[in-house]
Protein backbone atom coordinates (compact mmCIF):
# COMPACT_ATOMS: atom_id res chain seq x y z
CA UNK A 1 0.00 0.00 0.00
CA UNK A 2 2.90 2.63 0.62
CA UNK A 3 4.21 1.91 -2.75
CA UNK A 4 1.69 3.84 -4.57
CA UNK A 5 2.67 7.27 -6.22
CA UNK A 6 0.26 9.87 -6.10
CA UNK A 7 -0.14 11.84 -9.02
CA UNK A 8 1.67 15.22 -9.08
CA UNK A 9 -1.59 17.21 -9.38
CA UNK A 10 -2.38 16.03 -6.18
CA UNK A 11 -0.11 18.75 -4.47
CA UNK A 12 -2.11 21.35 -6.89
CA UNK A 13 -4.46 22.84 -4.89
CA UNK A 14 -6.80 23.59 -7.75
CA UNK A 15 -7.54 19.75 -8.50
CA UNK A 16 -10.16 19.83 -4.90
CA UNK A 17 -12.05 22.30 -6.47
CA UNK A 18 -14.76 21.59 -9.21
CA UNK A 19 -13.52 24.15 -11.96
CA UNK A 20 -16.24 26.36 -13.34
CA UNK A 21 -14.41 26.88 -16.72
CA UNK A 22 -15.92 23.97 -18.99
CA UNK A 23 -12.69 23.05 -20.51
CA UNK A 24 -10.58 23.25 -17.40
CA UNK A 25 -13.60 21.51 -16.04
CA UNK A 26 -13.30 18.49 -18.35
CA UNK A 27 -9.59 18.14 -17.74
CA UNK A 28 -9.85 17.91 -14.09
CA UNK A 29 -13.05 15.38 -14.63
CA UNK A 30 -10.50 13.12 -16.13
CA UNK A 31 -7.56 13.52 -14.15
CA UNK A 32 -10.21 12.99 -11.23
CA UNK A 33 -11.19 9.42 -13.12
CA UNK A 34 -7.81 7.68 -13.57
CA UNK A 35 -6.92 9.45 -10.33
CA UNK A 36 -9.69 7.32 -8.83
CA UNK A 37 -8.98 4.14 -10.42
CA UNK A 38 -5.58 4.04 -10.28
CA UNK A 39 -5.89 4.53 -6.41
CA UNK A 40 -8.45 1.81 -5.93
CA UNK A 41 -6.47 -0.35 -8.01
CA UNK A 42 -3.43 0.54 -6.38
CA UNK A 43 -5.19 -0.10 -2.40
CA UNK A 44 -7.41 -2.95 -3.04
CA UNK A 45 -10.56 -0.92 -2.69
CA UNK A 46 -13.38 -1.65 -4.93
CA UNK A 47 -16.33 -0.90 -3.44
CA UNK A 48 -15.81 3.10 -2.34
CA UNK A 49 -18.23 4.72 0.54
CA UNK A 50 -18.53 8.00 0.29
CA UNK A 51 -18.52 9.35 3.45
CA UNK A 52 -15.33 7.44 4.32
CA UNK A 53 -14.02 8.20 1.21
CA UNK A 54 -14.16 11.50 1.77
CA UNK A 55 -12.27 11.63 4.86
CA UNK A 56 -9.15 9.00 3.13
CA UNK A 57 -6.25 10.10 1.52
CA UNK A 58 -8.31 10.20 -2.06
CA UNK A 59 -10.22 13.08 -1.38
CA UNK A 60 -8.42 14.78 1.47
CA UNK A 61 -4.75 16.01 1.29
CA UNK A 62 -3.62 16.93 4.56
CA UNK A 63 -0.61 18.10 3.35
CA UNK A 64 -1.41 21.27 1.06
CA UNK A 65 -5.30 21.06 3.25
CA UNK A 66 -7.66 20.70 0.63
CA UNK A 67 -10.51 18.27 0.74
CA UNK A 68 -13.02 17.59 -1.85
CA UNK A 69 -16.55 18.36 -1.29
CA UNK A 70 -19.30 15.29 -1.61
CA UNK A 71 -20.66 16.76 -4.59
CA UNK A 72 -17.33 17.09 -6.21
CA UNK A 73 -16.72 13.15 -5.54
CA UNK A 74 -20.47 12.58 -6.55
CA UNK A 75 -19.95 14.17 -9.90
CA UNK A 76 -16.32 12.40 -10.32
CA UNK A 77 -17.95 8.68 -9.34
CA UNK A 78 -20.75 9.36 -11.74
CA UNK A 79 -18.01 10.11 -14.65
CA UNK A 80 -17.05 6.89 -13.66
CA UNK A 81 -20.56 5.35 -13.80
CA UNK A 82 -20.97 6.64 -17.59
CA UNK A 83 -17.90 5.09 -18.54
CA UNK A 84 -18.79 1.55 -17.53
CA UNK A 85 -15.88 2.25 -14.68
CA UNK A 86 -18.48 2.52 -11.59
CA UNK A 87 -21.40 1.68 -10.40
CA UNK A 88 -23.90 2.71 -7.75
CA UNK A 89 -24.88 -0.16 -5.28
CA UNK A 90 -27.29 1.41 -3.42
CA UNK A 91 -30.29 3.49 -4.41
CA UNK A 92 -29.07 6.40 -2.49
CA UNK A 93 -25.86 6.26 -3.90
CA UNK A 94 -23.98 5.84 -0.58
CA UNK A 95 -21.60 3.46 -1.79
CA UNK A 96 -20.34 3.21 -5.37
CA UNK A 97 -18.29 -0.04 -7.17
CA UNK A 98 -15.31 0.84 -8.42
CA UNK A 99 -14.35 -1.10 -11.71
CA UNK A 100 -10.82 -0.01 -13.04
CA UNK A 101 -11.61 -3.11 -15.16
CA UNK A 102 -15.13 -2.66 -17.11
CA UNK A 103 -16.87 -6.01 -16.25
CA UNK A 104 -16.45 -6.20 -20.35
CA UNK A 105 -12.76 -6.51 -19.98
CA UNK A 106 -13.46 -8.92 -17.07
CA UNK A 107 -15.72 -11.40 -19.00
CA UNK A 108 -13.33 -10.98 -21.76
CA UNK A 109 -10.59 -12.47 -19.34
CA UNK A 110 -12.36 -15.03 -17.50
CA UNK A 111 -13.82 -16.10 -20.79
CA UNK A 112 -10.39 -16.29 -22.84
CA UNK A 113 -8.87 -17.87 -19.22
CA UNK A 114 -11.80 -20.62 -19.34
CA UNK A 115 -11.25 -21.23 -23.11
CA UNK A 116 -7.45 -21.74 -22.56
CA UNK A 117 -7.81 -23.85 -19.50
CA UNK A 118 -10.30 -25.56 -21.41
CA UNK A 119 -12.89 -25.04 -18.64
CA UNK A 120 -15.65 -24.71 -21.15
CA UNK A 121 -18.59 -27.10 -20.57
CA UNK A 122 -17.61 -26.96 -16.65
CA UNK A 123 -19.28 -25.52 -13.90
CA UNK A 124 -17.41 -23.28 -11.79
CA UNK A 125 -18.09 -21.50 -8.31
CA UNK A 126 -18.46 -17.66 -8.66
CA UNK A 127 -15.75 -17.65 -5.31
CA UNK A 128 -13.18 -19.31 -7.11
CA UNK A 129 -13.49 -17.35 -9.73
CA UNK A 130 -12.34 -14.29 -7.67
CA UNK A 131 -10.79 -16.39 -4.43
CA UNK A 132 -9.76 -20.05 -5.90
CA UNK A 133 -6.41 -21.30 -5.77
CA UNK A 134 -6.73 -22.10 -10.10
CA UNK A 135 -7.06 -18.45 -10.78
CA UNK A 136 -4.17 -16.92 -8.74
CA UNK A 137 -2.15 -15.04 -11.36
CA UNK A 138 -5.31 -14.11 -13.51
CA UNK A 139 -6.52 -10.58 -14.11
CA UNK A 140 -9.73 -11.21 -12.25
CA UNK A 141 -8.35 -13.29 -9.13
CA UNK A 142 -9.14 -11.15 -6.33
CA UNK A 143 -11.50 -8.44 -7.84
CA UNK A 144 -14.98 -8.01 -5.83
CA UNK A 145 -17.43 -10.77 -6.21
CA UNK A 146 -20.08 -7.99 -7.39
CA UNK A 147 -17.73 -7.04 -10.04
CA UNK A 148 -17.00 -10.65 -11.32
CA UNK A 149 -21.02 -11.41 -11.15
CA UNK A 150 -21.73 -8.11 -13.87
CA UNK A 151 -19.09 -9.87 -16.16
CA UNK A 152 -20.79 -13.30 -15.80
CA UNK A 153 -23.87 -11.09 -17.11
CA UNK A 154 -21.53 -10.21 -19.35
CA UNK A 155 -21.21 -13.28 -20.88
CA UNK A 156 -24.40 -15.00 -20.27
CA UNK A 157 -26.21 -11.89 -22.38
CA UNK A 158 -23.66 -13.29 -25.10
CA UNK A 159 -24.79 -17.02 -24.14
CA UNK A 160 -21.38 -17.86 -23.16
CA UNK A 161 -22.27 -18.88 -19.24
CA UNK A 162 -25.29 -19.28 -17.26
CA UNK A 163 -25.29 -18.25 -13.81
CA UNK A 164 -27.46 -20.52 -11.24
CA UNK A 165 -27.33 -21.81 -7.79
CA UNK A 166 -28.12 -25.39 -6.17
CA UNK A 167 -28.77 -26.00 -3.06
CA UNK A 168 -28.26 -22.17 -1.57
CA UNK A 169 -29.04 -19.37 -3.49
CA UNK A 170 -26.30 -17.30 -2.46
CA UNK A 171 -23.15 -19.96 -3.33
CA UNK A 172 -23.96 -19.42 -6.70
CA UNK A 173 -21.94 -21.31 -9.95
CA UNK A 174 -21.38 -20.83 -13.72
CA UNK A 175 -21.64 -23.13 -16.15
CA UNK A 176 -19.41 -22.23 -19.37
CA UNK A 177 -20.41 -23.02 -23.11
CA UNK A 178 -18.76 -22.88 -26.46
CA UNK A 179 -19.14 -19.66 -27.58
CA UNK B 1 -28.15 -38.66 -46.70
CA UNK B 2 -27.17 -34.99 -46.19
CA UNK B 3 -29.82 -34.65 -44.23
CA UNK B 4 -28.30 -37.66 -41.86
CA UNK B 5 -25.38 -35.45 -40.85
CA UNK B 6 -27.08 -31.88 -41.08
CA UNK B 7 -29.67 -32.82 -38.73
CA UNK B 8 -27.20 -33.50 -36.08
CA UNK B 9 -24.81 -30.42 -36.85
CA UNK B 10 -28.39 -27.62 -36.92
CA UNK B 11 -29.02 -29.09 -33.48
CA UNK B 12 -25.19 -28.50 -32.01
CA UNK B 13 -23.62 -25.47 -33.62
CA UNK B 14 -25.46 -21.79 -33.64
CA UNK B 15 -28.13 -21.19 -31.25
CA UNK B 16 -26.30 -19.83 -28.44
CA UNK B 17 -29.04 -17.98 -27.04
CA UNK B 18 -30.98 -21.18 -27.33
CA UNK B 19 -32.14 -22.06 -23.75
CA UNK B 20 -32.04 -25.67 -24.48
CA UNK B 21 -28.35 -25.31 -25.45
CA UNK B 22 -27.66 -23.79 -22.02
CA UNK B 23 -29.17 -26.15 -19.84
CA UNK B 24 -28.21 -26.87 -16.68
CA UNK B 25 -28.52 -30.35 -15.67
CA UNK B 26 -28.84 -31.73 -12.29
CA UNK B 27 -25.35 -33.09 -12.53
CA UNK B 28 -24.41 -29.68 -12.96
CA UNK B 29 -25.99 -28.81 -9.91
CA UNK B 30 -24.76 -31.67 -8.44
CA UNK B 31 -20.88 -30.72 -9.61
CA UNK B 32 -22.11 -26.77 -8.36
CA UNK B 33 -22.91 -28.10 -4.30
CA UNK B 34 -19.53 -30.63 -4.35
CA UNK B 35 -17.22 -27.30 -5.46
CA UNK B 36 -19.11 -24.98 -3.18
CA UNK B 37 -18.47 -27.56 -0.57
CA UNK B 38 -14.67 -27.74 -1.61
CA UNK B 39 -14.73 -23.93 -1.44
CA UNK B 40 -15.96 -23.88 2.10
CA UNK B 41 -13.58 -26.35 3.20
CA UNK B 42 -11.05 -24.29 2.01
CA UNK B 43 -11.96 -21.20 3.24
CA UNK B 44 -11.62 -23.16 6.81
CA UNK B 45 -8.72 -24.39 5.88
CA UNK B 46 -7.62 -20.52 5.36
CA UNK B 47 -9.45 -19.79 8.67
CA UNK B 48 -7.64 -22.40 10.68
CA UNK B 49 -4.11 -22.13 9.39
CA UNK B 50 -4.67 -18.61 10.44
CA UNK B 51 -5.71 -19.53 14.07
CA UNK B 52 -2.70 -21.69 14.30
CA UNK B 53 -0.44 -18.95 13.44
CA UNK B 54 -1.94 -17.33 15.98
CA UNK B 55 -1.89 -19.59 18.71
CA UNK B 56 1.82 -20.04 17.42
CA UNK B 57 2.75 -16.46 17.73
CA UNK B 58 0.67 -16.46 21.55
CA UNK B 59 2.75 -19.70 22.43
CA UNK B 60 5.75 -18.00 21.39
CA UNK B 61 4.60 -15.30 23.20
CA UNK B 62 4.18 -17.01 26.53
CA UNK B 63 7.40 -18.94 26.44
CA UNK B 64 9.20 -15.85 26.37
CA UNK B 65 7.37 -14.00 29.80
CA UNK B 66 7.90 -17.68 31.46
CA UNK B 67 4.44 -18.70 31.53
CA UNK B 68 5.02 -22.39 30.57
CA UNK B 69 1.39 -23.75 31.77
CA UNK B 70 -0.42 -21.15 29.77
CA UNK B 71 1.84 -21.83 26.87
CA UNK B 72 1.12 -25.95 27.17
CA UNK B 73 -2.60 -24.74 27.40
CA UNK B 74 -2.17 -23.10 23.43
CA UNK B 75 0.05 -25.39 21.98
CA UNK B 76 -2.82 -27.87 22.66
CA UNK B 77 -5.22 -25.94 21.65
CA UNK B 78 -2.72 -26.20 18.44
CA UNK B 79 -2.98 -29.39 18.22
CA UNK B 80 -6.50 -29.89 17.93
CA UNK B 81 -6.30 -27.05 15.05
CA UNK B 82 -4.11 -29.21 13.71
CA UNK B 83 -5.52 -32.47 13.69
CA UNK B 84 -8.76 -30.72 12.87
CA UNK B 85 -7.25 -29.28 9.65
CA UNK B 86 -6.07 -32.59 8.40
CA UNK B 87 -9.46 -34.18 8.37
CA UNK B 88 -10.53 -31.34 6.70
CA UNK B 89 -7.59 -31.72 3.70
CA UNK B 90 -8.93 -35.53 3.45
CA UNK B 91 -12.34 -34.32 3.23
CA UNK B 92 -11.19 -31.79 0.76
CA UNK B 93 -9.07 -34.35 -1.14
CA UNK B 94 -12.06 -36.38 -1.19
CA UNK B 95 -14.58 -33.79 -2.66
CA UNK B 96 -11.95 -32.65 -5.38
CA UNK B 97 -11.84 -36.55 -6.04
CA UNK B 98 -15.32 -36.64 -6.45
CA UNK B 99 -15.64 -33.45 -8.15
CA UNK B 100 -13.05 -34.91 -10.82
CA UNK B 101 -14.74 -38.65 -11.40
CA UNK B 102 -18.00 -36.39 -11.85
CA UNK B 103 -16.72 -34.09 -14.28
CA UNK B 104 -15.11 -37.34 -15.78
CA UNK B 105 -18.05 -39.53 -15.96
CA UNK B 106 -19.47 -36.27 -17.66
CA UNK B 107 -17.53 -36.25 -20.27
CA UNK B 108 -17.81 -40.32 -21.17
CA UNK B 109 -21.64 -39.95 -20.97
CA UNK B 110 -21.41 -36.86 -23.71
CA UNK B 111 -18.96 -39.59 -25.22
CA UNK B 112 -20.85 -42.65 -25.44
CA UNK B 113 -23.97 -40.03 -26.75
CA UNK B 114 -21.94 -39.14 -29.31
CA UNK B 115 -20.62 -42.68 -30.38
CA UNK B 116 -24.62 -43.97 -30.43
CA UNK B 117 -26.02 -41.01 -33.01
CA UNK B 118 -23.02 -41.88 -35.27
CA UNK B 119 -24.22 -45.19 -34.81
CA UNK B 120 -27.48 -44.72 -35.84
CA UNK B 121 -26.68 -42.74 -38.70
CA UNK B 122 -24.63 -45.31 -39.99
CA UNK B 123 -27.17 -47.50 -39.40
CA UNK B 124 -30.13 -45.21 -41.27
CA UNK B 125 -27.41 -44.97 -44.51
CA UNK B 126 -27.09 -48.52 -44.05
CA UNK B 127 -30.64 -49.22 -44.45
CA UNK B 128 -30.96 -46.83 -47.12
CA UNK B 129 -28.51 -49.71 -49.20
CA UNK B 130 -30.22 -52.95 -49.53
CA UNK B 131 -27.77 -55.76 -50.23
CA UNK B 132 -29.64 -57.49 -53.22
CA UNK B 133 -30.29 -53.75 -54.52
CA UNK B 134 -26.83 -53.39 -53.94
CA UNK B 135 -25.95 -56.62 -56.00
CA UNK B 136 -28.34 -55.95 -58.64
CA UNK B 137 -26.85 -52.30 -59.31
CA UNK B 138 -23.40 -53.71 -59.81
CA UNK B 139 -24.53 -56.28 -61.99
CA UNK B 140 -26.12 -53.48 -63.76
CA UNK B 141 -22.86 -51.57 -63.38
CA UNK B 142 -20.57 -54.48 -64.74
CA UNK B 143 -23.04 -54.84 -67.80
CA UNK B 144 -22.95 -51.73 -68.53
CA UNK B 145 -18.95 -51.54 -68.18
CA UNK B 146 -19.01 -54.64 -70.83
CA UNK B 147 -21.34 -53.09 -73.09
CA UNK B 148 -19.12 -49.45 -72.94
CA UNK B 149 -16.46 -52.03 -73.79
CA UNK B 150 -17.53 -53.55 -76.46
CA UNK B 151 -19.01 -50.32 -77.85
CA UNK B 152 -15.30 -48.44 -77.99
CA UNK B 153 -13.64 -51.72 -79.30
CA UNK B 154 -15.71 -51.25 -81.84
CA UNK B 155 -15.15 -47.38 -82.17
CA UNK B 156 -11.23 -48.36 -82.41
CA UNK B 157 -11.46 -51.37 -84.75
CA UNK B 158 -10.00 -54.08 -82.31
CA UNK B 159 -11.38 -57.48 -82.62
CA UNK B 160 -12.66 -59.67 -79.86
CA UNK B 161 -9.66 -62.51 -79.65
CA UNK B 162 -12.38 -65.23 -80.31
CA UNK B 163 -13.47 -62.72 -83.63
CA UNK B 164 -10.19 -62.79 -84.45
CA UNK B 165 -9.81 -66.61 -84.65
CA UNK B 166 -12.63 -66.70 -86.58
CA UNK B 167 -11.42 -64.16 -89.55
CA UNK B 168 -8.29 -65.90 -89.73
CA UNK B 169 -10.19 -68.84 -90.09
CA UNK B 170 -12.51 -67.47 -92.85
CA UNK B 171 -9.09 -66.16 -94.09
CA UNK B 172 -7.47 -69.67 -94.71
CA UNK B 173 -10.60 -70.86 -96.26
CA UNK B 174 -10.78 -68.53 -98.85
CA UNK B 175 -6.81 -69.12 -99.68
CA UNK B 176 -7.32 -72.57 -100.06
CA UNK B 177 -10.75 -72.23 -102.68
CA UNK B 178 -8.15 -69.60 -104.54
CA UNK B 179 -5.40 -72.64 -104.59
CA UNK B 180 -8.27 -75.28 -105.87
CA UNK B 181 -9.29 -73.24 -109.07
CA UNK B 182 -5.32 -72.44 -110.48
CA UNK B 183 -2.88 -74.42 -112.26
CA UNK B 184 -0.36 -75.89 -110.47
CA UNK B 185 2.65 -73.34 -110.40
CA UNK B 186 5.77 -73.98 -112.29
CA UNK B 187 8.05 -75.07 -109.79
CA UNK B 188 11.49 -74.34 -112.08
CA UNK B 189 12.82 -71.71 -113.80
CA UNK B 190 12.00 -70.95 -117.28
CA UNK B 191 14.89 -71.66 -119.77
CA UNK B 192 16.89 -73.90 -117.70
CA UNK B 193 18.26 -77.48 -117.68
CA UNK B 194 15.96 -79.96 -117.90
CA UNK B 195 12.80 -77.89 -119.17
CA UNK B 196 11.25 -77.55 -122.24
CA UNK B 197 10.76 -74.95 -124.10
CA UNK B 198 7.77 -74.61 -126.44
CA UNK B 199 7.49 -73.05 -129.23
CA UNK B 200 4.73 -73.26 -132.04
CA UNK B 201 5.37 -74.89 -135.87
CA UNK B 202 2.19 -75.07 -138.07
CA UNK B 203 2.42 -78.42 -139.17
CA UNK B 204 3.38 -80.35 -136.30
CA UNK B 205 2.21 -78.56 -133.88
CA UNK B 206 3.81 -77.45 -130.73
CA UNK B 207 6.99 -78.98 -130.57
CA UNK B 208 9.26 -78.97 -127.91
CA UNK B 209 12.58 -76.75 -128.92
CA UNK B 210 15.11 -79.07 -128.25
CA UNK B 211 18.11 -76.81 -129.09
CA UNK B 212 18.83 -74.21 -131.71
CA UNK B 213 20.80 -76.77 -133.61
CA UNK B 214 18.13 -79.19 -133.88
CA UNK B 215 15.64 -76.89 -134.99
CA UNK B 216 18.10 -75.27 -137.74
CA UNK B 217 18.28 -78.78 -138.83
CA UNK B 218 14.63 -79.66 -138.89
CA UNK B 219 13.76 -76.45 -140.87
CA UNK B 220 16.64 -78.00 -143.05
CA UNK B 221 14.86 -81.08 -143.70
CA UNK B 222 11.29 -80.10 -144.16
CA UNK B 223 12.29 -77.61 -146.59
CA UNK B 224 14.09 -80.52 -148.31
CA UNK B 225 11.46 -82.54 -148.60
Amino acid sequence: MGDYEFPRFYSFPPFFTLQPNEETRANQVSAWRNFILGYCAAHNVSQLEIQSALDSPLCHNAAIDRKLSEDALRLFIDDLVATRNAEWLTSDHTTALIMPATPDEVAAAIYDWIDTTGQIGDVLTVYELHSGDTTVGTSFHGLDAVLINRALDVLASQGKAKVFSASSPEDAGVKFFPA
Amino acid sequence: MGGVFGKKKDGDGGNKSNHNDMEITAHDRAVLDLKNQRDKLGRQKKKMAANMDRLQGMAMELVRSKQKTKALLVLKKKKVIVSNMEKIESMLDNVQELVDSLEFAARQAEVFDSLRTGADALKDINAQMDIDEVERIMDDTQEAIEYQNELSNALAGILQPGEEEDLEAELDALILDEAADMPSVPVAEPGADGIEEYSYDSDVGVVPARSSAARSSGRVAMEAS
